[in-house]
């Protein structure tokens, strides 16, 4: 009798322990660094989230801003410099040549970049679904300035993924076994050959409409200035020259602040440990020391400063940034140089109304430069826009456009393997990683289903 | 929660509790010897047990035993000591002295060990229906001193293979089990000490490159009685969820009973140097000198003592150990001291109270390493400047001046009740705490440059404290239901609860190389914490069927519970069941088989998802210029549920001619529902991998041990184990998915292929344009499959030989084979212009015309070494090492036959070493290498890696 009772206490007791687990394994205390989406279904969290998209702009920014330079001419990946040993760097640099088969690899630096480029896209679009969601609990304020955040990241994320990325390469020796300008003149610069785009429905149709709804809700009149800059900038990259001048009328004024992401310790700007005192991977290219040689006011825009002797393992001395010292410095985006100098051109190369050699001297003079002599060529104007916008991730654009994108890497013999008057390789944008390429049906198959 | 953390205390408490009764009678004494049949020596310890009774005495030094108050009658009496067979004879007691002297023969084949074969299951190996490997850790720790438990279970179990990430002192270790579970988790076993379940984290933080410290190091080998590896689904079903890739079973050493309460007291130390030993793998690089220079001999001191003894009511054993350990890399250093006291007591007959309680400080220095610019390997095999010395990318001097610690508390203890309240039931309660606190300090002192700092410095701190807590209740009943028909049943329940809390502070900017407190630091870099509380429970039962030692039969299984984020708890059932045939007691066989067994086993378990992986998306906070704002951290997959593994195993044992030992294993494991982290396209803004259960995998493998005693005499004897095991897994479905890469796109998980095989790209040859100029590889235009990082076959020899009865001779070499390696760091020399052969290749092409044939020939080999294409850099890494070799003497006989007797019962001393020779097809620093630590999954990875050291080493030992 008494093994009976035993047995069964023991019987009832596990059946209980059986209906209590599922409450006590679930009865954990709360994690403090992650929580769900639902609770930040709630108006007092909006600012919460605006500041998230604010911050990761800023995060892309830089990243994405840094590799743009890098893969056009204004940075240069010079291993005679003593930190510079990251291959990724050194293969952005020189165009991916020898990464051999040009669909199939994968840049670390890179994907840096254009996986967090992506998320801060979504982000920007999950606030404007999150404030619609809740419309009726929020204040109006907030969700014009909600709107607005959400419209106009959104607008930026797409036009970098857009303009920046593409998925082959049309240089030479690429797949298309075509000299580079033929194959761009044939099909059209990174962005028609963005499969991205394509593939996430994020045409560049999809930014100007993003772009109207954010001039709506703007704050101030110097967002919508902000936004007619970007508008006419998309537009002279893509050839409309009248929608890029009536944009840039409208654009930044002499005397605006640039519009910028700022950077601090914690959210640091990336040239500070790629090309600064952090870290010194690249340096800019040699010209921009010739232009202050031939010119020493152009010091005052093209902010260089000689490299640490222990740091350069040659004689000669090595120039490295000095746009962005800190881990704080903020990084411009775009200035109301930038608009005079898109309308300058405008004017003198396009046939659009306006002073081009008016715009460009009053560039100069903001920084206490004396005005061009000779007119406003083209010449001029890439020269001025390579001084004046001088690592602001732009000029890979101006290369395409013009033309000139250069034959080789330049560099020195030094520590090492040489990268000396190398030719460049295949790539005219910065390249669409493995991961896209691997886990993105679309960019086989742009016309399936869903694409 | 906490009433139900004291209900289930009371529960606890009430088995405590239950049916303290009377004591009974006794008439008469039993008393003789326990000795070795074959060499006639007293056995010390062997176990003497009235089996009618369940009461009985061990032997003293003597080999001499006494059972007193014996009631008059005949009974059934059993001598047992480890290691040896047992024998059960009838005796019939009468009044006053009786007296009976054992001879018992050695088990050779250790048939007659009891060893684990479920939560709350102990059986012999004569018996068990499951595949158990056993390390007996205090015959191995006897006379060689082991750092952690790699060293201590590395090539000794078939189908376990176990190696540190790293050659640094003080890292991390990563088990490979079988053919591997699922695709999820980490690979990694369960890990219990005394039924506690611990942590086996690797714990990283800034710098280090791949390496962390692992908290296994904490643990003290020489305090190790046994190690039971359940090593798949068919034995661990009962551990559950988690169990998918095997439990180990650590069981500390225990205090016996002495004749007369007695003590018996040992002291031992060990001194020992490490050495680079891998000189010959240098020459590849231009900078050979600087990389060999780089190496120091580390030493190696360890001390301990230990005590044990006690009475028939209350046994224990303690011990105290400090380790210094070095590296052969600087600053690489372990400082360790434990101390342990575990007691048993038996207060009554029906009742055991077994506590055991482990205290550790470790002090571990790490050096950084792997893929890192203030690595000591980095800096010199990326360093062509030629063999003066140079450092790459940072000063020696700042690298040294680094200093890089982390020190642990950790207490580990466990109480366990075993009552037995009326005949044949037995009510086991136990609970388990693993807490632990660590602290890392790394300190870049102002004035040398560092890439990050500069020259201003930077200190990190890390603080992280870990606590598991392991619930266990169970009953078990044995009992008869026809003649020779027995069984038993079992029912249990067990908890499992872990709370993890980390901090770290980062600043830079100190002004003084003497004030390094994180508050003089001018700008602060970074901050952050983390916190993790955890749950896991299971409710299991097992169902037990003997037929007279004929057939054996075992059904079970356990339902379990985990905590997870989300409204449901994953919940799931694993089944098991299995079955054991003793043919030897069913047919007559040949005399020359002693013993044979066919068992077959069947067992379920799972790997859980993560914690946050059934979360809809989670968000946390990220701070920067414009305040502290909301980022998507995490999307998960609400539908995500436990992957199921399961397994089938067969196995064949056989004693034959009573010196040979045969135990072979066939299993068959298949892996649904697992869980695959999914990288969708980084255009859809999704930035973590996204679990779900789509993937699937199908392993099998063989595993065989042989031990042989080739000849035993009282002063001679000569043992052989040989063991192979042969492994396979392949991904067997993906939903379709598309090929899931390794962060360097050079492994994979793809249907149809070897699950994390390298797939790559294959490079022909060379290409030549018209006019005969090499124009770089001709390279397939599809990737392939080339090799896999899991070793297909591996297999290990031990040789044990004792000779003038007093001197053994112990060896051990292991090998793997049919394993592929990714030379990162070859590539990376090649890269920066330190690979001798290509090198020296560059300078013949150079002089070269095109279209001869020579030059064909320098292009074709150049291209083979270009950079661009990874699978040039896959190399098979088949291997084979000399891994142990030991020579003791025992003075015990030599001290007992002088007046130092009278002080000291024994003494010993032995000389060995580790990793002796190896030879392998790899040509880089060594095949047992992955640069990325012991818990990721990332494999076979060499990226900067330190190599294992050579050790030599000896030992005295006294005993008192």
């Amino acid at each position: 009798m008494r093994k009976f009772k035993l047995i069964s206490i023991l019987i009832l007791v596990s059946g209980l322990m059986l209906a209590a687990c599922d409450d006590w394994v679930l009865n954990t205390e709360e994690q403090v660094d992650v929580t769900e989406d639902e609770f930040l279904d709630d108006p007092a969290e909006i600012p919460f989230l605006i500041t998230g998209v604010e911050a990761q702009f800023a995060f892309t920014w830089t990243r994405l801003g840094l590799i743009a330079d890098l893969t056009a001419d204004q940075l240069i990946f010079d291993d005679v410099m003593d930190l510079a040993t990251f291959p990724t760097y050194r293969q952005i640099g020189s165009n991916f040549r020898g990464v051999g088969n040009q669909t199939v690899f994968t840049n670390n630096t890179v994907r840096n970049a254009y996986t967090p480029l992506n998320g801060w896209r979504l982000l920007a679009d999950d606030l404007l679904e999150r404030i619609d969601r809740i419309q009726e609990e929020l204040d109006p304020d907030l969700y014009d300035q909600a709107e607005f955040v959400g419209n106009f990241y959104g607008a930026l994320a797409r036009y970098m993924i857009g303009f920046y990325f593409e998925d082959f390469a049309c240089g030479e020796n690429a797949g298309v076994g075509q000299p580079a300008q033929e194959c761009i003149d044939e099909f059209g610069g990174p962005i028609e050959r963005s499969a991205v785009i394509r593939a996430g429905d994020m045409a560049v149709n999809e930014i100007l409409p993003r772009l109207a709804a954010a001039e709506a809700v703007a704050p101030s009149d110097y967002e919508v200035r902000v936004i007619n800059t970007l508008r006419a900038r998309m537009h002279l990259f893509l050839g409309n020259y009248g929608e890029s001048y009536a944009a840039a009328q409208n654009g930044l004024e002499q005397g605006d602040e640039p519009f910028q992401s700022l950077h601090n310790v914690q959210a640091a700007n990336e040239y500070f440990f790629a090309a600064g005192d952090g870290r010194i991977q690249v340096i800019p290219d040699y010209r921009f020391a010739e232009y202050i040689d031939e010119d020493p006011d152009e010091a005052n825009r093209v902010l260089l400063r000689q490299a640490p002797e222990s740091l350069v393992n040659v004689d000669e001395p090595r120039f490295q940034q000095d746009m962005y010292p800190t881990q704080a410095s903020p990084m411009d985006f775009h200035t109301w140089q930038e608009n005079h100098l898109m309308l300058a051109e405008l004017a003198a190369l396009h046939g659009q109304a306006g002073n081009a050699e008016e715009l460009v001297n009053e560039v100069r003079d903001s920084h206490g430069i004396g005005p061009v002599a000779g007119g406003v060529t083209e010449e001029v104007i890439i020269e001025e826009r390579d001084k004046e916008l001088f690592l602001m991730g732009v000029r890979m654009f101006d290369l395409l456009r013009f033309g000139i994108w250069p034959e080789e890497v330049l560099g020195t013999e030094g520590f090492g393997a040489s990268i000396a008057g190398q030719p460049v390789g295949a790539w005219r944008g910065i390249p669409i990683q493995n991961d896209e390429r691997n886990d993105n049906p679309c960019i086989d198959n742009p016309d399936g289903e869903g694409c | 929660m906490f009433k139900k953390i004291h209900l289930f205390s009371a529960c606890l408490l009430a088995f405590c509790l239950l049916g303290f009764g009377g004591v009974q009678a006794q008439t008469g004494t039993l008393s003789g010897t326990v000795t070795d049949a074959g060499t006639g020596d007293e056995l010390l310890g062997a176990t003497v047990l009235i089996t009618e009774l369940e009461r009985g005495a061990p032997t003293n030094l003597s080999g001499e035993y006494i059972v007193e108050d014996i009631p008059v009658g005949t009974y059934q009496v059993r001598f047992s000591y480890v290691g040896y067979r047992s024998q059960t004879v009838e005796i019939a007691i009468s009044e006053g002295a009786n007296t009976y002297n054992a001879e018992l023969q050695a088990d050779a084949t250790g048939r007659e060990e009891v060893i684990v074969t479920g939560i709350a299951s102990r059986t012999s190996r004569e018996i068990s229906e499951v595949a158990v490997s056993r390390v007996d850790a205090a015959q191995f720790t006897e006379n060689v001193s082991f750092q952690d438990l790699s060293q201590l279970i590395g090539g000794r179990v078939a189908g376990v293979g176990v190696q540190p990430s790293g050659g640094t002192v003080g890292s991390g270790v990563r088990f490979n089990m079988r053919a591997g579970g699922g695709l999820g988790g980490q690979g990694q076993p369960l890990v219990f000490i005394d039924g506690i379940r611990i942590d086996n984290s690797e714990v990283e933080g800034p710098g280090r490159g791949g390496q962390g410290v692992g908290t296994l190091s904490d643990l003290n080998m020489d305090e190790v009685e046994s190690i039971d590896i359940l090593k798949g689904p068919a034995a661990a079903a009962l551990y559950g969820t988690s169990g998918s890739n095997g439990v180990v079973l650590i069981t500390t050493k225990r205090g016996s009973a002495l004749a007369e309460g007695g003590l018996s007291v040992n002291v031992r130390t060990t001194r020992g140097t490490s050495e680079f030993a891998r000189q010959s793998q240098t020459e590849q690089f231009l900078s050979e000198q600087s990389v060999n220079d780089v190496f120091r001999t580390g030493l190696l001191e360890q001390y301990s003592i230990n005590a044990q003894g006690g009475s028939e009511f209350i046994r224990f054993y303690t011990s105290y150990n400090q380790r210094f350990e070095e590296g052969i890399l600087p600053r690489n250093y372990m400082d360790r001291q434990n101390f342990r006291a575990n007691f048993d007591a038996f207060p009554r007959e029906d009742l055991t109270l077994s506590v055991s309680a482990g205290f550790s400080q470790n002090e571990i220095a790490l050096p950084d390493n792997d893929n890192n610019v203030i690595g000591y390997l980095g800096n010199v095999i990326l360093a062509p400047g030629g063999d003066d010395g140079t450092f790459g990318f940072t000063a020696e001097e700042a690298i040294n001046a680094i200093e890089d610690v982390s020190r642990q508390n950790r207490f580990l203890g466990s109480v366990q009740l075993q009552f037995r309240p009326i005949d044949n039931l037995e009510l086991t309660a136990g609970v388990g705490y693993d807490g632990s606190s660590l602290r890392r300090d790394e300190t870049i002192p102002p004035g040398f440059f560092v890439t990050g700092p500069g020259t201003q410095g930077q200190r990190y701190v890390l603080n992280r404290s870990n606590e598991q807590y392991t619930y266990d209740l169970n009953a078990r009943y044995n009992y008869e239901i026809t003649d020779g028909v027995t069984a038993s049943s079992v029912i249990g329940t067990q908890l499992f609860e872990r709370t993890l809390r980390s901090s770290f502070n980062q600043k830079r900017g100190f002004a003084s190389a003497f004030i390094s407190n994180i508050g003089a630091g001018d700008d602060f870099i970074d901050a952050d914490e983390n916190f993790l509380n955890n749950r896991e429970a299971g409710i299991y039962f097992e169902q037990n069927f003997n037929f007279n030692n004929q057939y054996i039969f075992s059904i079970g299984g356990r339902q379990d519970f985990a905590a997870a984020v989300g409204e449901e708890a994953p919940s799931i059932f694993y089944p098991k069941a299995s079955v054991a045939v003793r043919l030897d007691n069913i047919l007559e066989l040949p005399d020359y088989l002693d013993f044979l067994k066919l068992r077959a086993a069947y067992g379920e378990t799972g790997q859980l998802p993560g914690f946050n992986d059934g979360a809809q998306r989670l968000w946390a906070g990220t701070n920067s210029a414009y305040g502290t704002g909301g980022i998507i951290d995490f999307l998960g997959n609400p539908e995500i549920e436990p992957e199921r593994i399961r397994e089938l195993e067969f196995g064949l044992e056989a004693d034959l001619f009573g010196r040979l030992g045969l135990d072979m294993s066939y299993y068959r494991l298949w892996a649904s529902d697992s869980i695959i982290d999914f990288r969708e396209a980084p255009s859809s803004g999704v930035t973590n991998l996204v679990p779900f259960n789509v993937g699937g995998v199908e392993g099998h493998g063989v595993e065989s041990t042989l031990s042989i005693t080739a000849f035993e005499s009282r002063d001679t004897s000569l043992d052989f184990d040989i063991a192979y095991a042969y492994q396979r897994a392949e991904v067997t479905d993906l939903g379709g998915a598309q090929p899931i890469f390794d962060g360097f796109s050079v492994q994979v998980f793809k249907e149809g292929i070897e699950r994390s095989a390298f797939y790559l790209p294959v490079v022909r040859g060379a290409l030549f344009n018209d006019d005969g100029v090499y124009i770089g590889p001709d390279v397939d235009e599809e990737a392939s499959e080339i090799g896999s990082p899991f070793p297909n076959h591996t297999g290990s020899f031990a040789m044990n030989f004792r000779a003038l009865r007093n001197l053994s001779v112990y060896a051990l070499v292991d090998w793997a084979a049919d394993l592929y390696i990714y030379n990162n760091t070859r590539e990376f020399a090649i890269d920066f212009g330190n690979d001798r052969e290509v090198a020296e290749l560059n300078a013949r092409f150079a002089d070269l015309d095109p279209g001869t044939a020579e030059y064909m020939e320098v292009a074709e080999q150049l291209a083979f070494l270009n950079t661009s294409f990874p699978s040039n850099m896959v190399e098979e890494a088949d291997w084979l090492k000399l891994r142990e070799v030991s020579v003791s003497y025992n003075f015990t006989e030599l001290i007992n036959n002088s007046d130092l007797g009278n002080y000291v019962n024994s003494a010993s001393l032995s000389v060995g070493g580790r990793n002796l020779f190896t030879t392998t097809k790899y040509s880089g620093l060594d095949p047992e290498v992955n640069f990325d630590g012991a818990r990721s999954l990332i494999r076979g990875q060499d990226f900067l890696t330190m190599p294992p050291s050579r050790q030599f080493f000896f030992t005295v030992s006294l005993g008192f």
